[in-house]
């Protein structure tokens, strides 16, 4: 296998959205955490993340501004390990991501990485964690984890594969329209502080998966029609007028490594927008369910993925677009994300699935989260996963109120399956 | 196991209210739950401001090259200062009346408006200096000082006086056909037009009907609600 260790990276195809559409009060940012049976070692950890990133070399690095495009540029070394605060995911000045684009987190029994969505997307963010925690059980109780189940050997080097820009190797002939109407704005009163609520629900597997089963559905699309039916349900309390009324939907991410041949710890990811529009009448749950199964499955093909991989690619080949200085190219990309970016959606609903580890390692890990940060123009977020028998639900919101996550989880409970709340609540 | 009367979520052993209605747990048979919070009770905004003194420093070396570029063209040119006076002092009054409030922390309205009066007389003097016209002190200072007094009562008025608008409204109404016929006053003494007022005399009674009218209808609680209900928007 061909050996790749580059001192910088161009962005990729996804990324480059990402530090154009930053603002004062906003960096797009995402969390992975693991909760250990014992108290975190500092200095182990710091000399885990010291032994990891050298197998990065697409995360261990800083974000740079060039003359026309931003790129990313190796880290000398690693980040030092920081406490954890009230919150997660808090603002990331540009001048930090200067420094390093991740930063790593401890408190009491919890390892947490925060990474700039920029440098990778959550599936390449779940394999530098694990095998962070894998370099770190090494260290700390002298095991021999094998590679596997999403561990790579710290002592591979990294491949062509894992650094690749995976969306220009699939760019197809045919681009798919980007047209989408705009969706229901959830509102309340802006955290001024920048605190980040977190409400986590955990849910068992084996009960929702039965529930899914017996809607005919899997876990996702049971769990998004959830989401698009409490929704809709706060739409009709907020806006009682149908004629006044927005479609409501949803973002759902699409792990592209499953359709496409890819290795890439990059971003690889589209989204889908399941969800209906509640001006054409109310709508059973089962309606919802059935409506989002088969958009859904639509959506979930090679074929349709590739339009929509190509529109973006053609985007970013545009000789226009490449010519321009890189800080007219933000203002016209900020306008776009603006326009385009946060508006056809109420929220992203991101499950990265099942995460398994070794079993040498399961014994020291008994919880994984994964938390999305705010948009930037929409107060709410949410990322799942589920590990052992537990399925992790996180939904963040930038507004004071919890409208959402009561609509949600009211709806779950309304529908026969047990919740179990916990939050960071001040 | 304390659930949420409300919602029905169960609810873990850190939560002393329901995260998602905010209802106190209690619970008769349980004893109070201790467990520590998932996340630690300090907290760090790292929110990114805009460096004030960095925009101040930007904009002002930017006035500074304008007012550069000018004088080196007009010099270049024509070998002396000759035009450049009127867009230098003009980018200059641009700046005092744009940059104040970068300068203070606090915001100081009435005194940043006195400084921009006092920055247009200068701008008048400088002009009236150019094109040697006898008209600055005899005209245009009275003038913009009556302006200058009438624009600093208003303000002060409206900021220190808690009092029903439309009196000030009525005021500034009143006050501003009194400056018409210290207009054609000042125009007819320093350029020697005529003797008597004519045309101020119009805009003057107009103002001190429309004056006296919002007195009145201040006054008159039925006939405000009246205009009221016909006028709104």
């Amino acid at each position: 296998m061909k050996e790749h260790k580059p001192n910088w990276l161009r962005l990729d195809n996804a990324a480059k959205i990402y530090p154009a559409a930053k603002r004062r009060t906003w960096t797009n940012l995402f969390r992975l955490s693991a909760t250990l049976t014992e108290p975190v070692d500092t200095a182990v950890l710091q000399s885990a993340l010291e032994q990891t990133i050298p197998r990065f070399p697409s995360i261990a690095v800083r974000v740079r501004r060039g003359m026309f495009w931003y790129y990313l540029e190796k880290i000398k070394s690693a980040p030092k390990v920081e406490e954890d605060i009230a919150y997660p995911l808090r603002h990331t000045p540009f001048r930090a991501l200067r420094k390093c684009a991740f930063r790593v987190l401890y408190f009491e029994n919890r390892i947490a990485v925060e990474y700039f969505h920029a440098i990778t997307d959550g599936n390449g963010g779940l394999v530098f964690l694990k095998t962070l925690l894998a370099e770190y059980l090494t260290q700390k109780y002298a095991l021999s984890i094998p590679s596997g189940d999403g561990v790579l050997d710290r002592h591979d080097e990294p491949t062509e594969g894992e650094l690749e820009d995976s969306f220009l190797k699939h760019e197809g002939r045919v681009a798919a329209s980007r047209a989408a109407p705009t969706t229901y704005r959830i509102s309340g009163t802006p955290e001024t502080d920048g605190f980040l609520h977190l409400t986590t629900g955990i849910l068992q597997v084996p009960e929702v998966l039965r529930m899914a089963k017996s809607y005919g559905v899997t876990l996702t699309e049971l769990l998004t029609a959830a989401m698009v039916a409490a929704i809709v349900e706060m739409q009709n309390k907020a806006v009682p007028n149908p004629k006044r009324q927005r479609p409501v939907k949803v973002l759902v991410p699409v792990n592209l490594r499953r359709l496409f041949e890819s290795t890439s710890l990059r971003n690889f990811v589209l989204f889908i927008t399941p969800g209906v529009d509640p001006r054409m009448g109310n709508y059973t749950f089962e309606e919802i369910v059935k409506s989002v199964h088969y958009q859904m499955g639509m959506e979930l093909s090679d074929k349709v993925m590739k339009t929509r991989i190509t529109t973006n690619v053609k985007v970013e080949k545009s000789i226009f677009l490449k010519i321009l200085p890189l800080f007219i190219k933000n203002i016209a990309m900020k306008a776009v994300y603006n326009m385009v970016g946060e508006s056809k959606s109420c929220l992203a609903f991101s499950n990265l699935g099942a995460v398994k580890l070794p079993a040498v390692m399961e014994r020291y890990i008994q919880r994984i989260d994964f938390i999305l940060g705010a948009q930037a123009t929409r107060p709410n977020n949410c990322g799942l996963l589920s590990y052992q028998d537990k399925l992790y639900i996180n939904l963040t919101r930038n507004i004071r109120e919890p409208v959402l996550e009561r609509a949600f989880f009211s709806y779950l409970v309304k529908l026969g399956l047990g919740v179990k709340i916990e939050s960071n609540q001040r | 196991m304390p659930y949420c009367v409300k919602c029905g979520v169960e609810l873990a052993e850190s939560e002393d209210k329901c995260p998602l209605c905010h209802t106190v747990v209690y619970h008769p048979d349980l004893p109070l739950m201790t467990a520590n919070s998932p996340y630690p009770a300090q907290k760090a905004s790292q929110t990114e401001s805009v460096n004030r003194y960095g925009v101040l420093f930007f904009l002002s070396v930017l006035f500074v090259s304008i007012i550069a570029l000018t004088l080196l063209i007009d010099v270049r040119f024509s070998g002396r200062m000759t035009w450049s006076g009127y867009p230098i002092g003009a980018v200059g009054l641009l700046y005092v009346i744009t940059m104040p409030p970068l300068w203070f922390k606090r915001r100081h309205p009435i005194f940043f408006v006195a400084l921009d009066y006092v920055a247009v007389a200068i701008y008048l003097w400088l002009v009236a200096f150019l094109t040697g016209g006898g008209w600055m002190r005899p005209f245009a200072l009275p003038l913009l000082a009556c302006l200058a007094g009438l624009t600093l009562i208003v303000m002060a008025v409206s900021r220190y006086l808690k009092c029903d608008p439309i009196y000030l409204y009525s005021g500034v109404v009143i006050a501003i056909g009194l400056f018409t016929v210290l207009l054609e006053g000042l125009i007819n003494r320093t350029f020697q037009i005529r003797e008597t007022l004519v045309w101020s005399l119009y805009p003057l009674a107009s103002c001190l009907l429309v004056g006296v009218a919002l007195v009145v209808v201040a006054l008159c609680k039925p006939l405000r609600e009246a205009l009221h209900k016909i006028f709104f928007v």
